[in-house]
């Protein structure tokens, strides 16, 4: 709802702030599509959006470990046309590992999605897990890596809608069992580099049984952990694997990963979600050297001091103190773990005083992400989940597949804004209420209409996509972030409004083994100006912008801002 | 095919759909068609139909499940009115992970004996994970009827921490403290929960009484990675930050009524868990009893086979011990062939471990020269086994290899220098005691033998 006289109003503003103004962006406005089901907050769309039902039958699984981890969606404007595209990780069938699964992509135009994966070269055959997008040679286009069961692959964007497998020319050969990937710019040199997150090393001749002795799938303890990899962009997208040299020799045994100013020093570090062991938190010591501090802050266990099986991770300022929180999602009978930030880069486990904690121990957690779904200013958590374990069948005895004990409903918990959680899964749709595997989960706004909608990766089936349909006035913003002609990854941004503040980081890589719209969605709820934008790039520089009207799309582009 | 005979699936419906429900006993006796209508009758105990019976028994592969659970449902499909067989069911379910029908197993057995602790207990575990709020209302009546129970108000100050009723969690955990304060559980949960308070200090001292109960406890560790760094003390942090990524071992709690649950499992696994437990607690007939199955289950895990051995060697069943061990040094020896868990459950100091067993059996067998082999296979896989130097020196000495046995005893001092040799060679070298007359005076020899060739 605008108000009459608004721009006015801002722009005496946005005088007292100081700022140059930022720069509107006419977003390309997807067409109405009506949804599925009985609606909700979330509204499922695949099917009249172009993208198939999910629901295709997929053979029994063959209790083979990466048949059950797989599932990465990535959300990114792979064309350049102004609408976000989808990319899905596939997994081979049950009992065919070494079948061909080429991994789909969805491209949008005004609403609806067509699969071209094979068309423009990106669909890659390889046993998909996840996806990590990022522009690595600065030409303005998104490039894709893809992590998998095996060889991972590398294709450059050519710019003309098409791909190419680059992986060896770009210097990024690995071969072992990669869950997650990200892309960020940790040594601040202007090029985006890339962390890549290995799980175990999976051996097929072990067998495991559950409790009773049912067959089902091993976990992690099974299996020796992997080395994450860490490739620093020598500045034309090449790669050079720095991962023992700059001090990352743990293995573990990695899920999910970000790569973030976790610390607040300026430097970007890596926090890993492992599964079954402490999660590492990668600090960056000095630019060139990182260590594991995660046990010393506080994020590398519960606050019992117990490793869980982390699997994806969130990242934002939920308690609006400026520092970043972190939340971990995990195996049924865990908790998912929110480790909020205190005084002294410490965090605190503060899962159960805020709502979170017994809500979501039934379910086994995968992808998840913080982001404001009703615009109202704080961060609400949305959660998919998926067992990894058989669950128990219903006690009514439905006949059910093969799948049926290891799908669960996800989850939509809404940020009152006075510190607790507040669970909407009845009233969230058909995101919420249907029961699948979930795995990825990617956000970002597809329809460009202000709200931030989800894109959800199902084992054995195509991607979901469900738009936010919250009913709600709350204006917004959102905000993308460029340095040179990528998306500044890393970024941190500090919005004032209406006296108050809010800080967000531009980022993709986070949630469980996805890429995420790297614009910032920003929920001003009745405040209807935005005084000015502070960000903070990776190289420590800050520029102020100034932003004339809300509930529109705005670039801010680096050396355009007024320096502080 | 004869337990099915038995046993009759039907289709029943209620007010919530199809109920698959389980009927047992097609033979039907007059008493028990009596006892079963009173039951059914509004207010005169369970329904026969309402015995819970997981869909998924039928895919269990184990017999021994398999047959639990229907002993177990038979049982109860016998005596509605007995809390034992409610209960007896519903450990056979937690154990076996089919959690939502244990927890209607142990209601009904609190229903029909509400003054026994343990059906309040055992609820409370069960729901733990599933229903914390309810797991304390059941842990509440737990302590209710055995207010000295540490194992109750542990368990129900962890569901209200769940709940965040961190206050009233700390008030049972000093309680546990203040009756004894030697419960490490306790030390260690109060200590993180002052720390999550803010009560620093506190949360130190705690914290550091549960490490001196037991240094192996990462937990503790972790806490005080967050004190000293809280405090600026950032090398201290520091060490307890590496500590904390230790594998942890806090001292159990004392708890017969969960150890008893534990009983019941039937897998492979919980038969080895039981029998390892077994074999610490040197109760070497009842691992030897666990283990068997274990080994028969699973003939392909070494490490079964390996403490299988080392059970019957400390019972002295030598030629028993031998098969088992040959059993196991057969697959270690081709340990490239082992899959990666089994080759991490093996590391060279367990691998270097089965063979000084197998010598310390064949000597016993008298066969001193094969013993020997195995103890030099023992030393290749960890050069600083003791028992396998011990094991040579007795062979050299029974060999008259003086200047071996030498050597290997002069290891076992730099290995152990407060075992007391002497007195162990006096009693396994009973042939060189008879040639010298005195151990002491050996003692003497073999060192003096070792300064001079130093």
């Amino acid at each position: 709802m605008k108000s009459p006289g608004f721009q006015l109003l801002v722009l005496v503003l946005c005088s007292g702030c100081g700022s140059v103004v930022s720069e509107p962006l006419a977003a390309k406005r997807a067409a109405v599509v009506q949804g599925e089901g009985a609606g909700g907050l979330f509204v499922d769309v695949s099917r009249r959006a172009g993208v198939p039902a999910s629901t295709e039958a997929w053979p029994r699984g063959t209790y083979t470990l990466p048949e059950i981890t797989g599932g990465g969606v990535a959300l990114g404007d792979l064309d350049n046309d102004g609408d976000l595209d989808i990319i899905q990780a596939v997994c081979p069938p049950p009992g065919e590992p070494h079948a061909p699964a080429p991994n789909r992509v969805y491209q949008q135009d005004g609403g609806r999605f067509t699969e071209v994966g094979q068309r423009i070269g990106l669909a890659d055959p390889g046993y998909g897990q996840g996806i990590a997008l990022g522009d690595v040679d600065n030409d303005g286009d998104l490039d894709v890596y893809f992590a998998n069961f095996g060889p991972d692959s590398f294709y450059l964007n050519l710019g003309n809608g098409t791909f190419r497998d680059a992986t060896d020319e770009l210097g990024v050969r690995s071969d072992d069992w990669n869950t997650s990937a990200t892309f960020a710019d940790f040594d601040a040199d202007g090029n985006l580099d890339l962390f890549v997150v290995g799980y175990t090393h999976f051996d097929a001749s072990v067998a495991c049984a559950n409790s009773a002795g049912i067959a089902d799938y091993c976990g992690p303890l099974n299996f020796r952990p992997s080395l994450d990899k860490l490739f620093r962009n020598r500045g034309d997208g090449t790669m050079v694997n720095v991962t023992e040299s700059v001090g990352i020799t743990n293995a573990s045994k990695g899920l999910g990963v970000v790569g973030a100013d976790v610390t607040n020093d300026g430097l970007v570090d890596f926090y890993v979600a492992n599964d079954g062991e402490p999660n590492q938190l990668w600090v960056q010591i000095d630019g060139s050297r990182f260590i594991d501090d995660s046990t010393m802050l506080g994020v590398s266990t519960n606050g019992k001091g117990t490793p869980e099986g982390s699997m994806g991770i969130a990242i934002g300022d939920v308690n609006n103190d400026f520092s970043l929180d972190l939340y971990t999602t995990h195996i049924q009978g865990e908790t998912n773990t929110l480790y909020m930030s205190e005084p002294m880069n410490l965090f605190s486990d503060q899962t159960n005083s805020v709502g979170l904690g017994m809500v979501d121990m039934p379910y086994t957690g995968f992808g998840c992400g913080f982001f404001d779904y009703d615009r109202d200013g704080d961060l609400d958590l949305a959660i998919v989940n998926g067992r990894v374990k058989r669950g128990p069948l219903d006690d009514e005895g439905h006949p059910g597949g093969f799948w049926e004990p290891y799908e669960e409903c996800n989850l939509l918990l809404r940020n009152d804004g006075q510190g607790r959680f507040h669970n909407l899964q009845e009233s969230a749709g058909e995101f919420a209420t249907a029961r699948r595997v979930s795995r990825g989960l990617a956000f970002g706004d597809i329809d460009n209409d202000g709200d931030v909608d989800l894109v959800v990766g199902n084992i054995g089936g195509h991607p979901e996509v469900h738009f936010n349909e919250c009913p709600s006035d709350n204006h917004w913003l959102t905000v993308r972030v460029l340095e040179g002609q990528r998306d500044a990854l890393g970024a941190k941004l500090e919005v004032q409004s209406c006296n108050k503040k809010s800080a967000h980081v531009v980022l993709a890589g986070y949630s469980y083994a996805s890429s995420n719209d790297p614009r910032c969605h920003i929920g001003l709820g009745e405040c209807d100006v935005v005084d000015c934008i502070d960000v903070t790039w990776v190289d420590g520089s800050i520029e102020r912008f100034g932003v004339n009207q809300v509930d529109q799309q705005v670039i801010l582009r680096k050396g355009h801002g007024e320096l502080r | 095919m004869a337990t099915r005979s038995k046993r009759e699936t039907l289709e029943a419906s209620d007010e919530h759909g199809p109920r698959k429900v389980i009927l047992v006993f097609t033979e039907l006796k007059l008493s028990l068609t009596l006892l079963l209508l009173l039951a059914s009758i509004p207010g005169c105990g369970p329904a026969r139909s309402a015995i819970p019976y997981p869909n998924d028994v039928e895919q269990i592969e184990s017999l021994r499940v398999k047959e639990a659970v229907q002993v177990a449902h038979h049982s109860v499909a016998n005596n509605l009115r007995s809390s034992e067989a409610w209960g007896q069911l519903g450990r056979v379910y937690a154990i076996h992970g089919w959690e939502r029908q244990a927890v209607v197993c142990f209601r009904q057995a609190r229903e029909l004996a509400p003054a026994e602790f343990c059906w309040h207990y055992l609820l409370g575990r069960v729901l733990a994970n599933s229903d914390p709020a309810a797991a304390v209302e059941a842990y509440s009546k737990a302590i209710e009827v055995d207010s000295d129970s540490v194992a109750a108000k542990f368990y129900k100050a962890e569901s209200l921490n769940q709940m965040n009723n961190i206050d009233e969690a700390r008030l049972l955990l000093k309680s546990i403290i203040a009756a004894d304060p030697n419960t490490q559980l306790a030390n260690l949960r109060l200590g993180e929960l002052e720390l999550q308070v803010g009560h620093i200090e506190a949360a130190r001292r705690l914290l550091n009484r549960a490490l001196q109960l037991n240094s192996d406890c990462s937990e503790a560790h972790m806490g005080l990675a967050r004190i000293h760094k809280i405090c600026g003390q950032d090398e201290e942090a520091r060490k307890h930050a590496a500590l904390a990524r230790l594998p942890s071992n806090p001292q159990p709690l004392h708890d017969p009524v969960w150890g008893e649950v534990q009983l019941n499992g039937q897998t492979t696994h919980w038969y080895a868990k039981r029998a390892t437990q077994y074999l610490k607690n040197g109760d070497f007939e009842r691992a030897i009893a666990e283990f068997r199955v274990a080994v028969e289950d699973a003939p392909h895990v070494a490490s079964y086979w390996m403490n299988f051995g080392a059970a019957l060697l400390q019972a002295n069943r030598f030629a028993e011990a031998r098969a088992s061990l040959e059993r196991a040094a057969v697959l270690v020896r081709d340990f490239s062939s082992l899959s990666d868990q089994q080759q991490r459950e093996l590391p060279p100091e367990k691998r270097a471990g089965l063979f000084a067993n197998l010598g310390v059996v064949l000597n016993h067998l008298g066969e001193t020269r094969s013993a020997a082999d195995r103890f030099r296979e023992s030393l290749s896989h960890d050069q600083d086994c003791y028992a396998a130097h011990l094991g040579l020196a007795r062979s050299s000495i029974s060999a008259g290899q003086l200047s071996e046995a030498q050597k290997s005893l002069v290891r076992c001092q730099e290995l152990r220098p407060n075992e007391d040799i002497t007195e162990l060679l006096e009693k396994v070298s009973s042939v060189y005691v008879e040639r010298t007359h005195d151990a002491a005076q050996l003692m003497d020899f073999l060192r003096s033998e070792a300064t001079r060739s130093e």
